[in-house]
């Protein structure tokens, strides 16, 4: 799914607008500013002393910085946004206004806030050039960032695991920067971690649970054709964030660009699979608080691969929109265009994205299955992803229409929208055709999957119908013979499963019969696979 | 008691439009080679590239809460399609058992001067990443034969709008000829 990011919201066009508007046209309510005030803020550097945040809580909030990490176009609106509030906040005049935005943002590029304040002190005394000291600041952050130390700041405690392993970059112990000196500390950590960490054996920082996962899906999905060729095609993968959704049916939203971009997980839905994974989470109260669920993960670290497993085809869905958006470029440019293409298009996107995402899913999913045919029970912890292989394989047309029709009001067809590139619309053409073109074989593979999905559920006679399907389409592709030895295979899988059964009813006196409609498919697999008939499975069939 | 009165004219007024004459416009689809009447507020969307020649007739966004749009679709298997080697094999498909699904009694049907056997496949609501929504999908399938091989034409709506769209579909029906 695809939410709208704050750069493609149309309100945004209006902002050169609401940038030309004389500031002072609303009064702030609170106290006001003396001349003293206004030349404070109009010539305040990173450093100096703040104003009031009582009685000026949004110039404080300038003078503070834009929030970090601060790196895309939508956080440099918002925090010009505010430099236009803070000067209604001043009652400066509409010259003073400009000056104020080109003060705060000097080509366009905002103040960024201090990574912490201890960080900003540090520098400040270290008696650096205002503006160096800011660039620091940037920098220190972008390390930390880089060093996946980030949360530190708004996490308590240490951090120990896989996040900080990176070594430190070169130069960057010259820095006296608390947030590196932490980096250090911790990377230090990392190196001499025992193995026990490794294992996940000891309870883990909850503030690191959605990168942990956001790695574990990583991992799990590298592990399939599809899901590298998705990790390559997306490159650095964006944040995972563990999120309280709105509805209970949301599994995953991908939203944003650059580095605003995340793939949010709907806790509702982490918190059903680890109760059906580990029956002692049952005792949490409130694991589908996010807050809760973290710290339970973090207890049970072990969780996280097999949260990953469970619902890995549904993040390789959401990552396939994430390289859908790079396809595109992830600069400002490229988010001002897409925001224009949307206002043309008044919000739809095209459903050839989610056609495409779709099919990715199902992909990966079917390869999935091929290393494990195991995974297509339907009691499992995620039964979501089952239920949609099995209406992919069905009908590839029918489930096309299926997702258009439920996706309504937010898509349309690239040849209704405007705007598209002809090379955009020919890549998902192509991706489409290509598609239908290998879904006859895929069908009849997954067919032949579901079968050995029942064999090994220990239910042979239920993939009977599976494996009728899977012959009548091959042959009708004009590929039977291809897959005749799968289909034999599985075949023979399934009568091997029957014959058991039969001779456990015998053991056991207890009889067990087969049904009309599996000796009726049992018979004709038979002669069209020419595979006889186990002893037991032969008799039962004669006597019909 | 006043006010009731007044409130259940004001109701009965807004049903009377809400209940509103669809307008239908006759649609012809070349590559199938079938026109019929739709629907004039319904989209068009024509299979993509490399599928069998069909398309979906896809209904209005509905107000309120997110919800499948019920539409109706025709697809034209050729004698020498991939998929079916006749109408009687896409029966048999159409009706194979399988989780989730179930399907009503399979019967004759007569439509213009085309034959054919229909019969309402039960199957779970499509679902996406965002959205997962409760209930079943009801889908009349009417399988029609031709010289050249036989088209699939089908109402697909969530059970409790079937009703509510049956008309649009009847109309179809009505005005379904072979081009």
């Amino acid at each position: 799914m695809r939410a709208p990011t704050l750069m493609t919201r149309p309100w945004l066009t209006l902002l050169p607008l609401l940038l030309c508007l004389p500031a002072g046209a609303t009064q702030s309510s609170g106290a006001p500013a003396s001349d003293a005030t206004r030349q404070q803020f109009l010539s305040h550097r990173p450093g100096e002393p703040l104003l009031d945040a009582a009685a000026f809580p949004l110039a404080r909030q300038v003078e503070e910085g834009c929030e970090l990490p601060c790196a895309s176009p939508a956080e440099t609106i918002a925090y010009l946004k505010k430099v236009m509030d803070a000067a209604t906040e001043l009652s400066l005049s509409a010259a003073e206004s400009t000056a104020a935005t080109v003060h705060y943002a000097p080509q366009g590029v905002p103040r960024k806030k201090s990574s912490a304040e201890a960080g900003t002190t540090s520098l400040a005394g270290a008696k650096l050039r205002p503006d160096l000291s800011t660039r620091l600041d940037a920098r220190a952050w972008d390390i930390a960032t880089g060093l996946g130390l980030a949360r530190f700041t708004a996490a308590e405690g240490s951090i120990v695991g896989e996040d900080n392993r990176s070594p430190l970059p070169k130069g960057a112990a010259a820095l006296d920067v608390p947030v590196l000196r932490a980096a250090r500390k911790e990377s230090a950590i990392t190196r001499s971690s025992p193995p026990a960490l490794q294992a996940g054996a000891t309870p883990i920082d909850p503030a690191t649970i959605d990168s942990r996962l956001g790695k574990s899906f990583n991992a799990d999905i590298a592990k399939y054709p599809t899901g590298a060729a998705v990790l390559r095609a997306v490159g650095q993968p964006p944040e995972l964030v563990i999120k309280k959704m709105a509805s209970h049916g949301t599994t995953a939203v991908h939203s944003g660009k650059g580095s605003h971009e995340q793939i949010a997980i709907n806790a509702d839905l982490v918190a059903d699979i680890v109760r059906r994974l580990d029956p002692g989470a049952a005792k949490v109260s409130d694991l589908a608080n996010p807050a809760e669920l973290r710290r339970y993960l973090a207890a049970h670290p072990a969780l996280l691969p097999k949260v990953a497993d469970a619902m890995d085809a549904s993040y390789v869905h959401e990552m396939t929109h994430a390289a859908q958006y790079r396809r595109n470029g992830t600069g400002w440019l490229n988010d001002w265009k897409s925001g224009w293409v949307d206002i043309f298009n008044r919000g739809k996107y095209p459903v050839e994205m989610e056609w495409d995402a779709f099919g990715t899913q199902n992909r990966f999913f079917h390869e999935k299955a091929k290393a494990d045919p195991s995974v297509l029970r339907l009691n499992g912890p995620f039964p979501d992803d089952v239920m949609e292989y099995t209406d992919y394989i069905d009908n590839l047309t029918k489930y096309r229409r299926d997702k258009i029709a439920l996706y309504q009001g937010e898509v349309d067809t690239l040849d209704k929208l405007r705007l598209h590139s002809r090379e955009e619309k020919g890549y998902y053409q192509a991706a489409l055709a290509r598609e239908q073109k290998q879904w006859p074989r895929r069908s009849v593979e997954g067919f032949t999957l579901m079968a050995r999905g029942y064999n090994s559920q220990n239910l042979p006679t239920m993939g009977l119908p599976s494996l009728r399907a899977a012959i009548d389409r091959a042959a009708q592709g004009k590929f039977l013979e291809d897959m005749r030895p799968d289909l034999t295979a599985a075949f023979k899988e399934a009568l091997s499963g029957i014959e058991a059964r039969l001779a456990k009813a015998e053991a056991d006196q207890k009889p067990w019969t087969i049904g009309g409609l599996s000796i009726t498919l049992i018979k004709s697999l038979s002669a069209d696979l020419k595979a006889p008939l186990p002893p037991r499975v032969a008799k039962a069939v004669s006597k019909r | 008691m006043n006010r009731v009165l007044p409130a259940s004219l004001l109701a009965a007024i807004l049903a009377g439009c809400a209940m509103k004459t669809e307008k239908f416009v006759a649609y012809t689809y070349a590559p199938a080679r079938f026109t019929a009447e739709v629907p004039s507020d319904w989209t068009v969307i024509p299979n993509p590239a490399g599928d069998t020649p069909g398309t979906q007739f896809l209904s209005p966004k509905p107000s309120g809460a997110r919800a499948v749009r019920p539409y109706i679709s025709v697809d034209f298997y050729t004698t020498d399609n991939a998929r079916y080697a006749s109408l009687a094999a896409c029966l048999v498909e159409g009706t194979r058992e399988q989780p989730g699904r179930s399907h009503g009694p399979i019967a004759a049907i007569q439509v213009g001067s085309l034959t054919g056997q229909e019969y309402t496949l039960i199957r779970p609501l499509p679902q996406t990443p965002q959205s997962a929504p409760k209930g079943r999908l009801s889908e009349r399938t009417v399988l029609l034969s031709v010289e050249d091989g036989f088209y699939e034409l089908c109402f697909t709506a969530p059970e409790e709008s079937t009703a509510a769209h049956a008309e649009a579909f009847n109309r179809f029906l009505e005005t379904f000829r072979r081009q």
